[in-house]
């Protein structure tokens, strides 16, 4: 075990030698927050509030979800992607470790290291700016439960990007179904608009997929909290998620370690 | 002059015809590009949709109008994607690996050379879905469209993807003084603003910075507008005074830099 830590406290560490990366793409989100302030000002000023939204808390929303934008990172499968197409897998294929294993604690590292950056980075204009701070609900209960949903999240997406990036066994590539992916998830986890706006079948379709759970809801937790219920419910539907994906990548895997070891005699 | 221009536009062809030729070997990727896009489409639709479901106009404009105006924003989104986009990457690797070197030495203008080289014909295919979105618009609404319309639309947008292509050069001249670049983002991340009515800025300060500085607010309203026939002239010729002198400080700056990256090789 002792192995698997070492080689997940090198990852943070190294999460934190592209930190100027992590810092300019959280410079651009908020840009882009910027932008959209100026529709969603002119929509106020006419309309007082649009769905529940008034500016204060429209703004707040888009500005944490960049709180979350690291869990949806990409970087899993490309990794994935890269290790089996360079041939790199096989560094870690004829090591003594259990592969799955070493790669797991890497990448947790890693997801480590980009939350731990991010969470500095927003927390600073969610301190600085007073109507921003008031609207959030920080309680035990509310850390406690976003806390569950942000490990959980981080566990599913993890499982997700290495299913895709196991499909690089059998493809030339993966950076065109990560393009068709990344694109829905946009909207299925909120990014695009708080999913409250949408009307109830749209909500009622997504509560079942696990997407939400790493960005809205999370959200929701730390602006309108929702009810015990309703946590244990997107929790459970998390934990299928997990499951499934589990079982999925470990077959994958299985079959795509297979078919390299053959290829590579 | 004209010998200069016939000779880069035979560069041009030949390097499009190039970047051709390598997207039909990875036809794959193309078609998942499309798909990729087509979502990043039904999830802006979606947006227009939900909000209008609460709200019954922005700035005067229904939910026709802002599906037509995101329509035509996407066509020239995804020139910028077939011509600008995949060169902002080149040119930061050029420059740092110091292949830039080999540009400034052919007697053609490195400007646009070096900007204009690498093209995603995948973003051409893909113009097929902003015609299906205005369509989808004009058939649901019904628009006095003249043909002089449509030719100043035409212009307008021609204009506008000038704009933008000088603005990503622009914030892609500091990679002659520091290594890490990541200004060229900057029109990406926030380019979803001029999709929207520009009575949105109505503010001084905001309509100074949009109008003027990050013109946002002419990119793809003065073709939509064009084409509807509400078009406010005044606003199309401040358009075209803008890209000349955003040609202009592009000239400027860019001497600057390649200037500055000369003496750093010598």
């Amino acid at each position: 075990m002792k192995k698997y830590l070492l080689s997940a406290k090198t990852s943070v560490l190294n999460a934190f030698e592209y930190r100027s990366f992590v810092i300019s793409s959280i410079l651009m989100h908020l840009l882009g927050v910027g932008a959209i302030f100026f529709l969603w000002n002119k929509l106020i000023r006419d309309y007082t509030t649009v769905g529940n939204y008034n500016l204060t808390t429209i703004m707040t929303y888009y500005l944490l979800t960049g709180l979350f934008i690291g869990f949806f990172s990409d970087r899993t499968a490309k990794n994935y992607d890269n290790w089996i197409r360079s041939g790199g897998l096989s560094f870690f294929l004829v090591k003594p470790i259990k592969v799955i294993l070493h790669l797991f604690f890497k990448e947790l590292g890693s997801r480590i290291g980009v939350i731990l950056m991010t969470t500095v980075a927003f927390a600073l204009p969610i301190i600085a700016i007073p109507s921003i701070r008031n609207t959030l609900v920080i309680t035990p209960s509310s850390i406690f439960w976003l806390i569950c949903f942000s490990v959980l999240s981080n566990l599913f997406l993890y499982l997700f990007f290495w299913t895709i990036g196991s499909l690089s066994f059998w493809m030339v590539g993966t950076g065109g179904i990560r393009n068709i992916i990344g694109n829905l998830i946009r909207i299925l986890r909120g990014s695009w608009f708080p999913l409250d706006l949408a009307p109830m079948w749209f909500q009622n379709i997504l509560a079942l997929l696990p997407f939400q759970y790493a960005m809205f809801y999370p959200i929701k937790i730390l602006t309108d909290p929702p009810s015990h219920a309703e946590n244990i419910k997107g929790l459970a539907v998390l934990g299928i998620s997990i499951l499934v994906f589990a079982l999925l990548a470990k077959w994958i895997w299985d079959r795509g370690v297979k078919r390299f070891d053959s290829v590579g005699n | 002059m004209i010998r200069q221009i016939k000779k880069i536009l035979k560069i041009e062809y030949l390097l499009i015809k190039l970047n051709a030729e390598v997207m039909f070997e990875y036809r794959l990727d193309s078609l998942f590009f499309f798909i990729g896009s087509g979502l990043y489409n039904v999830g802006a639709l979606l947006f227009i949709t939900f909000l209008f479901s609460k709200i019954p106009l922005i700035t005067g404009w229904d939910k026709w109008d802002l599906i037509l105006l995101y329509g035509i924003g996407q066509i020239i989104g995804y020139i910028y994607f077939f011509a600008t986009s995949p060169n902002a990457k080149s040119f930061i690797d050029q420059v740092q690996s110091g292949d830039f070197d080999f540009l400034i030495t052919k007697p053609v203008n490195s400007l646009i050379l070096s900007t204009l080289r690498v093209f995603s014909i995948d973003a051409l295919f893909s113009l097929i879905q902003p015609a299906v979105i205005m369509g989808y618009a004009f058939a649901n609404k019904g628009y006095d469209i003249t043909l002089l319309g449509i030719c100043i639309a035409i212009v307008a947008i021609i204009i506008s993807v000038i704009i933008i292509h000088a603005l990503t050069v622009i914030t892609l001249i500091p990679t002659f003084w520091i290594i890490r670049n990541q200004f060229y983002r900057f029109f990406n991340e926030t380019a979803d603003l001029m999709n929207y009515p520009y009575e949105i800025f109505d503010g001084k300060i905001s309509k100074f910075i949009f109008f003027f500085m990050v013109p946002y607010a002419l990119l793809v309203n003065i073709p939509f507008r064009a084409l509807i026939g509400k078009l406010d002239y005044r606003l199309f010729i401040l358009q075209i005074f803008v890209c000349a002198v955003f040609l202009i400080v592009l000239r400027f700056l860019w001497k600057l830099g390649v200037r500055s990256y000369s003496s750093a090789s010598s």
